[in-house]
């Protein structure tokens, strides 16, 4: 790509015509941002665009020994056994559920954690209290549900022992369905709130200490302060990052869910890509399995297309 | 952020196909290559035969060995034995074992990428799904040249075994059909005088009053009688298979009047089942989280914890694992066999292995490997290997002391064991006993498997194949699965399994189990 750049513009050059040596020597002086630009667009036509011609298998009876050139075709019977498949039903409204759990009490959480940071006035305090919390951000998935098993298993969890001495019923946390979205949505704000609080109390950071100063003068209480300062002063970053985070709605976390998933919750823990997986990888049903990964990314583009609309509608720039 | 997922996969098999390409051309003239050098090799070979396994080690190679591992040392490159066969067979050998959860993963997805080792432990659903692909090398032509392969692996029916007439695609793997029996903690029963069990109703009593009357007398109500898990793919439990022989449950498939039955249509049976777990799950004698443990956390439990009155052993593992391990925890800890509870219609059966994992070599790589590997296979089977295999290296792993074996601590640091134990062994009775095991302990363990072998409970449909079952059993199984453990553990009514054996019939059951009567009618002919 470098070449033809400097190839069209020796050519151009060498033309001589003053309107277009001015749009050559733009082309020359942008080479190097160009050249940077690269690594960023193989990136995403080596690891993005090309892969998804995989997705042809979605239309084939797909065999790993002859190959997508030789795998039979099949047309669209394998998109016509999903929309009969009794599961999709399902595999839908576990993971719109749990999308929309992480939207409503995940998303807000760092949110409100960055504000109540920010209201701490001994900085030590705070400081050590942000380092605490955002470590388990590092802490991989199956170290976080392996340490919720030793805490909450029924049998033999942390828990579950202290609640039997204190004269209480074990409680079946990780066998008991219901328990589950719960604990999905906690284990992402333990993970990850502390981490993801660290952008909102940047843009707290920025807000000028006049501004309370004033409102105190004129008699603002703390609750008046954080409505009428801090709120008003995070709006424009909340409403980025919560259109940014709707670009990924569907994706609730693959490693995450696999780790707490049991013969028990399946019923509500069994999302597009844990079907995928256990269909595909597991039992090699390859071709299914992609079609229902098509299916996935088709109904996540419409969510976004959707949420996108709707931010223009309230007046808001969309991601596109 | 995971829409990496179909994407990835999508990319995985896009490569696979590009390997797949140039694979499958390769093996086309991989195999008329040897079924050239198969008319003509053998008799050439045999001429020579004394130095024929030394005929070509001028090249080293590189060796990939990939099987299961139930837990325990891993393979070390540098361990005495490693480093013996890399040279007596110019290799340079690397055995892998992956922990059985996670195996049919790896595989699968090594298929994906058309990238398999070069010779590789497969279980019985694998197998029948990849063995017509031309992915596995066919011993057949070339079988007789390595004379300890037909001899040492149960002859040739058992080669025969789950292949096509005329085809050998893998070696057998080898398990005692009756290795696995219940044993039971013998101090707990003293402690409350308790007798040893020997129908279901006694062995409830015990295994309650394990769990209610403080056993280990610590004044905690920390004790349960038995555990449970499922088996790796969530298609059925593993460790309570006497308890389901007691109640009349087939090993999966059964014969009843001369028909294949399987154990997901036995609604009266499975509803005793269910009944007896529900209650043993509601009072506190089953492990609470059974449906969450891994394959062989009930062992875990039972050695690590001291907590379980029951547990699921198998004998060789017993002493040299178990046994050791609950004396640190408990040092009066007592373990002994506990032979299967009769029913309530009399039935009696034991944990029941049938020997369908097979190791196959790589259909794709190149004939010096496959050679080289046949000659690997071929030496762990005779007497020098047998002994290697098993017990290491003299010097390293054991030595002599005067007519006695000592071992040393390098043999269970380097799993100096593991081909034995994991890839490829003789068909004996002494598939873990040492040179230098007490006679004691390897009478005792003949013992364990002479009192168990009685109560074989074995699968009718072992070597035989249904296509239904290939390509959705694993899925309906899961299903039936779900809907049992919740009726056990009381979040629905025990009529629920009548709908889920309807479920099951109509979900391909039905399909699966004429496919596997015509099969099983076939070989009774």
């Amino acid at each position: 790509m470098r070449m033809e750049i400097k190839e069209e513009a020796v050519e151009s050059t060498a033309s001589s015509s003053v309107a277009r040596s001015r749009s050559s020597s733009a082309w020359i002086r942008g080479i190097p941002i160009y050249v940077m630009i690269l690594p960023g667009f193989l990136y995403f036509v080596i690891f993005r665009y090309i892969p998804m011609g995989g997705l042809v298998i979605a239309f084939q009876e797909y065999d790993p020994f002859l190959g997508f050139l030789n795998s039979p075709w099949t047309g669209l019977d394998n998109f016509h056994r999903l929309l009969t498949d009794p599961d999709l039903g399902m595999l839908l409204r576990n993971s719109l559920i749990l999308s929309g759990l992480n939207l409503i009490l995940f998303f807000p959480a760092p949110i409100l954690l960055a504000i109540m940071l920010s209201e701490v006035s001994r900085s030590w305090f705070r400081k050590s209290v942000q380092t605490i919390i955002y470590m388990p951000h590092f802490l991989s998935w199956v170290i976080v549900v392996n340490i919720t098993v030793v805490l909450f298993a029924t049998q033999d969890g942390g828990i579950n022992n202290l609640l039997e001495s204190l004269g209480f019923q074990r409680i079946e946390f990780l066998t008991d369905s219901h328990y589950f979205r719960a604990l999905y949505v906690l284990q992402n704000i333990w993970k990850e709130s502390g981490w993801s609080a660290i952008i909102f109390l940047a843009a707290l950071a920025g807000v000028n200490p006049m501004l309370y100063e004033a409102a105190v003068v004129d008699g603002a209480s703390r609750w008046r302060q954080v409505w009428h300062i801090t709120l008003p002063a995070l709006k424009s970053t909340v409403i980025i990052l919560f259109i940014l985070r709707l670009g990924q709605v569907l994706d609730l976390g693959f490693e995450h869910i696999l780790l707490i998933q049991n013969p028990v919750n399946l019923g509500v823990a069994d999302v597009f890509d844990t079907y995928v997986y256990r269909n595909g990888v597991l039992q090699g049903n390859f071709s299914y399995s992609t079609t229902v990964g098509v299916f996935k990314s088709v109904i996540g583009l419409v969510l976004i297309m959707l949420a996108n609309r709707l931010t223009k509608v309230f007046g808001q720039e969309g991601v596109y | 952020m995971k829409r990496w997922l179909p994407i990835s996969i999508a990319a995985v098999l896009a490569m696979g196909t590009i390997a797949g390409c140039g694979d499958s051309n390769d093996s086309k003239t991989n195999a008329v290559n040897s079924e050239n050098t198969n008319s003509t090799a053998p008799s050439s070979e045999q001429s020579s035969e004394p130095d024929s396994d030394k005929a070509d080690q001028s090249k080293k190679l590189d060796i990939d060995i990939l099987t299961i591992s139930y837990g325990g040392a891993n393979w070390s490159n540098d361990s005495a034995i490693a480093q013996f066969l890399n040279q007596k067979f110019n290799v340079n050998l690397k055995f892998q074992a992956i922990s059985q959860d996670n195996y049919e993963e790896k595989l699968n997805v090594l298929a994906a990428a058309g990238n398999f080792p070069d010779a590789f432990l497969v279980q019985k659903p694998d197998y029948l799904k990849w063995r017509d692909k031309g992915v596995f090398l066919d011993l057949a032509p070339v079988i007789d040249q390595y004379p300890n392969l037909s001899q040492y692996l149960g002859g040739k029916e058992s080669l025969q075994f789950m292949n096509p007439p005329g085809k050998i695609y893998g070696l057998p793997y080898y398990q005692i059909e009756t290795q696995t029996s219940f044993g039971i903690r013998k101090d707990w029963l003293d402690k409350l005088g308790l007798q040893m069990p020997t129908t279901i109703d006694e062995f409830y009593d015990v295994t309650k009053a394990f769990a209610t009357q403080d056993p280990d007398g610590d004044g905690k109500a920390d004790t349960y009688g038995f555990s449970a898990s499922l088996v790796q793919n969530k298609t059925d439990f593993k460790h309570i298979d006497p308890i389901k022989a007691a109640f009349g449950l087939v090993n999966n498939w059964g014969v009843k009047d001369g028909q294949l039955i399987s154990w997901h249509t036995q609604t009266k049976e499975l509803e005793d089942f269910a009944t007896f777990l529900n209650k043993a799950y509601k009072e506190g004698v089953l492990d609470k989280d059974f449906a969450i443990n891994k394959v062989k956390d009930p062992q875990d439990k039972y050695e690590t914890a001291g907590k379980v009155g029951i547990d699921d052993v198998v004998p060789n593992n017993f002493y040299q694992a178990i046994v050791p391990k609950l004396k640190k925890v408990d040092p009066n800890a007592e373990t002994v066999q506990l032979l299967p509870p009769k029913g309530p219609t009399g039935l009696q059966g034991t944990s029941t292995n049938s020997i369908t994992q097979k190791i196959v070599i790589n259909a794709k790589i190149d004939k010096d490997k496959q050679d080289r590997l046949l000659e690997m296979f071929n030496y762990f089977l005779s007497d020098e290997g047998d002994v290697l295999t098993k017990s290491g290296v003299e010097g390293a792993d054991y030595k002599k002391d005067g007519d006695k074996y000592v071992k040393l601590d390098a043999f269970d640091q380097d799993g100096a064991n593991l081909i034995s134990t994991l890839l490829l062994r003789r068909f004996d009775l002494h598939t873990q006993i040492h040179l230098w095991d007490d006679p004691t302990t390897v009478s005792n363990v003949d013992q364990w498997f002479k009192n168990n072998e009685p109560f074989k409970w074995a699968d009718a449909a072992a070597g035989l194949e249904s296509p239904t079952a290939t390509k959705i059993g694993t899925t309906i199984d899961q299903k039936f699965m779900a809907t049992l453990i919740k009726v056990i553990m009381g979040d629905q009514p025990i009529g629920d399994i009548e709908q889920a054996v309807a479920q099951w019939k109509k979900d391909g059951g039905d399909q699966m189990t004429k496919e596997y009567n015509d099969a099983y009618q076939a070989t009774q002919k």
